[in-house]
């Protein structure tokens, strides 16, 4: 009986273990804990892969997201995007040999070329902060395409909340 | 049940588990901040990605839309009605000067038949021999007579006014001036109009805009073709010939 | 007896007479006509040939012209009472009965070498007066362009204006696949040619020359902007600007030599040059941190209209195009842009926003009234016709871009022809009065 009892104590205190584990390092073996449920990701198989695949493609990695959206006529970045563009600036700080471009748009209403500019202000706002996060100016390149090249051809604020961003492509 | 031979057992077993579960407790606090992004199990491209559509925001939208088709909507049907409003205005105009103009006609002919009377009795009384009483008649006929005359004079006058009114609005109605009319337009128009109102000549001595212009007054002179008969036909021959200035003042 | 006797003789002598010396003359004055579109007639122009008549309906492109100027209703064939293809075939009254002010009638004839002969007469309804009678010698190919050429001096005639209905536009289609294209085509849209086409990068902001022999352009063929000049004989053309950041909005100067563009003076601020063309040489017109951008030219050459934002949001400003301190021409709400001055210098069009809505405004630059001629909800790139009188600009129809007219006043409105679907047009620019039927 005592057995059985130290058994199931062990038994308990090691799966409670087994789960604080898993919450600390998500990127790990993310599938094997019954512990608070993360979003799907790949299978657990990929966790030991995960180093060997470099961050700029790896989809759970912040340089995964691309798109900085805007409100709008306003080109100021908006506070929930910093990390995000800290870890790219991180990242090209990083690798200095390694360029981006950085696209501006804007949504259709407003006149054509004003809107070439309103995107290049976007653009540049995103540029200036990673300039600022310490990557060389030499790194960055930036275009405007304005209105054009929408992300939603819709023509309502749920369409226009999309087009109203700045996208940083990796150039390779 | 095993107590009495192992007093300080529970003891030991809650120490050590107590102990486990405090080291626990300290293994899983994280201690960087760098993770804290990825605390919950969030996957960061999601967390941005998911672009917070605020039904507030739409519901406020769709109200704001509605509340600027409401104010087209208004604005049109008042414009509607003000045409509306203008149409039976100008009808009643019209109403009410065709009602002036037969009130007219009735008291002209009043005042001429009470003319006439007046005059026939002072004929009367020139025939008869002259008498104190019918000198003295005669004086107060002959001052009805002229005061008769006044205001029939007058009465004439007012509908010769009326009549040019006539003249003038279905002219205007008839004259599309085209784009190159000037500002400071001063053209003349002599027009030549037999009883019945057909026009039988229109000539434009002077005139200050170009040839369009020049077209433009005189189809609108000759469309007005027959013009409005005058409220007493004693009048016409005031008006067999008109002067027409046509300018661009006023609104 | 011998008094009454006498009385009476001249009551009737002062009754025969003249009521003054002179003829007594009533005096109206008449002040200011209606603002209607004046009823005109266009018969259909008979065929006098052999075989077929020609495909195009000469008489039909003539009212159509007319009609979408706003100056003019041409009435439908189904409502004449009669359809006289010669003068003496006249009966004024069946036009008078139904309010037509003009009549037109017109013969096609074929010559022998194979061309074309149109003859037309154009009558006042009224004064029963023929205005004018020509003979215009073509060709079947030609036959649109002539019944254009009619129009214009048809309006020329009734207005004292010079018609602009023989002017061609351009714009840019974007296509289902996401290809652009910039077109060049007749002022009532037919006869669209592409002279310019992108497979994947848009092409925007075209301009044309003062000439009507170039147009400039903004292409993203390489990726980034650039400002390209192109000349519509050769299909040639050179590229003007390329440089680090903005190359937009390029503006051909009334005399034909210089182009005023958008760079990027540096990084994030965009500024309004001059660019002369032969040399390359540019002048930089704007200082201001702020956007400044789609600069037009004042038909006298001497001042720039330029879109800025640096009082907050995007107005009109003014300044000379030697450079200088820019003065602010629009106060009315937040958001007014893309400017085009009208030929004689005294009104502006732009676009205006309000309540989130574009719509296309008209300023009389005197008295800085500004109406609103268009109420669609993305009413963008206003241009006026050369001769003033009616504004060409893209607007949104279920989902697509489309091109409209409107003449000057807003009152006449016309969608130009709409292709099949998936076609979206945009970005129109009306073209200068062209000589000697290029």
């Amino acid at each position: 009986m005592k057995t059985l009892r130290y058994g199931l104590m062990v038994l308990a205190l090691a799966l409670l273990a087994a789960g604080c584990t898993t919450a600390a390092k998500p990127k790990t073996a993310p599938a094997a804990a019954p512990a608070p449920v993360t979003a799907a990701t790949p299978s657990a198989a990929s966790s030991n892969a995960a180093q060997q695949v470099s961050p700029l493609d790896d989809p759970n990695s912040p340089l995964a997201q691309r798109v900085v959206y805007f409100d709008f006529d306003k080109s100021d970045i908006k506070p929930e995007f910093l990390d995000t563009l800290s870890a790219h600036a991180k990242y090209l700080v990083a690798n200095p040999t390694q360029k981006i471009r950085i696209e501006g748009y804007t949504d259709e209403r407003g006149t054509v070329e004003y809107n070439i500019a309103l995107g290049d202000r976007r653009a540049q706002a995103v540029r200036r902060y990673m300039l600022f996060q310490g990557v060389k100016p030499e790194q960055i390149d930036t275009v405007s395409y304005g209105e054009s090249h929408p992300a939603d051809a819709g023509h309502d604020e749920t369409a226009w909340a999309k087009n109203r961003r700045a996208v940083i492509v990796y150039l390779r | 049940m095993q107590a009495n031979q192992h007093k300080y057992t529970p003891w030991a077993y809650s120490v050590v588990l107590h102990a486990c579960l405090l080291l626990l407790l300290v293994l899983s606090f994280h201690w960087t901040s760098s993770d804290i992004a990825s605390l919950g199990g969030h996957n960061p491209e999601s967390v941005v990605k998911a672009t917070v559509v605020d039904q507030g925001l739409i519901d406020q939208q769709l109200a704001m839309l509605k509340a600027q088709q409401q104010k087209k909507q208004q604005e049109k049907q008042q414009l509607e009605q003000s045409i509306t409003d203008l149409k039976q205005q100008q009808a009643s105009n019209q109403q009410k000067l065709n009602q002036q103009l037969s009130d007219m006609q009735k008291q002209a002919q009043d005042e001429q038949d009470k003319l006439a009377k007046l005059k026939a009795e002072d004929e009367a009384l020139s025939q008869k021999h002259k008498t104190a009483d019918t000198a003295a008649r005669r004086r107060q006929l002959q001052d009805e007579i002229a005061s008769e005359e006044r205001s029939r004079d007058a009465r004439l006058a007012s509908m010769l006014q009326k009549w040019e009114a006539l003249i003038q609005l279905k002219i205007h109605n008839n004259w599309v001036a085209p784009p190159s009319t000037p500002n400071n337009l001063s053209c003349i128009v002599v027009v030549t109009q037999v009883r019945g109102g057909d026009v039988t000549n229109a000539q434009v001595p002077t005139c200050n805009g170009d040839d369009a212009v020049v077209q433009s007054i005189t189809t609108a002179v000759y469309k007005s073709s027959p013009l409005p008969p005058p409220p007493d036909p004693s009048l016409f021959d005031q008006g067999r010939t008109l002067r027409l200035t046509f300018d661009n003042k006023g609104p | 007896m011998q008094r009454t006797f006498f009385l009476s003789f001249l009551a009737v002598m002062l009754l025969a007479l003249p009521v003054a010396g002179p003829q007594a003359t009533l005096e109206i004055e008449i002040t200011g006509g209606v603002n209607t579109a004046s009823p005109i007639a266009i018969v259909p122009f008979v065929w006098q040939g052999q075989g077929a008549a020609p495909a195009t309906d000469v008489a039909d492109v003539i009212g159509a012209d007319l009609t979408r100027s706003g100056r003019f209703k041409a009435i439908a064939a189904k409502d004449m009472l009669e359809k006289p293809t010669q003068a003496s075939a006249i009966n004024f009254d069946n036009w008078k009965v139904i309010g037509v002010n003009n009549l037109v009638i017109g013969r096609i004839k074929v010559t022998p070498g194979g061309g074309y002969t149109v003859e037309y007469q154009l009558f006042n309804v009224y004064t029963h007066q023929q205005l004018m009678g020509y003979s215009v010698a073509t060709s079947a190919e030609r036959l649109r362009y002539t019944a254009h050429f009619i129009s214009d001096s048809i309006y020329q005639k009734l207005t004292g204006q010079r018609g602009a209905f023989t002017t061609r536009i351009a714009y840019v289609e974007v296509g289902r696949g996401g290809s652009y294209s910039l077109i060049v085509a007749d002022a009532d849209g037919y006869g669209a040619q592409p002279i310019m086409q992108s497979p994947h990068q848009p092409i925007m902001s075209p301009s044309w020359s003062p000439d009507g022999r170039q147009i400039a352009y903004v292409s993203f063929e390489s990726g980034y902007p650039a400002v390209y000049i192109q000349d519509l004989g050769t299909g040639r053309r050179e590229m003007v600007s390329q440089r680090a950041g903005l190359n937009g909005a390029p503006a051909f100067s009334p005399d034909g030599k210089s182009l005023a563009l958008t760079l990027s003076s540096s990084p994030d601020n965009p500024d309004v040059y001059v660019l002369t063309i032969a040399t390359k040489q540019l002048r930089r017109i704007t200082t201001s941190d702020a956007i400044d951008t789609e600069p037009t030219w004042s038909p006298d050459g001497q001042n720039l209209y330029f879109t800025s934002d640096r009082g907050g949001t995007p107005q009109i400003y003014k300044v000379s195009a030697q450079g200088g301190e820019p003065q602010r021409i629009t106060y009315d709400g937040n958001y007014n842009a893309d400017s085009q001055v009208s030929p004689d210098g005294k009104s502006l069009t732009f676009v205006h926003r309000e309540d989130g809505n574009l719509h296309i405004a008209v300023m009389d630059l005197a008295s800085g009234t500004l109406q609103t001629i268009t109420d669609g909800e993305l009413d963008k790139s206003p241009s006026f016709a050369p001769n003033g009188s009616m504004i060409i600009y893209a607007a949104t129809s279920k989902n697509q871009g489309v091109l409209e007219e409107v003449s000057v006043d807003g009152q006449v409105h016309e969608r130009l022809t709409e292709r099949q679907g998936g076609v979206d047009v945009r970005a129109p620019v009306w073209g200068p009065f062209l000589t000697n039927g290029q």
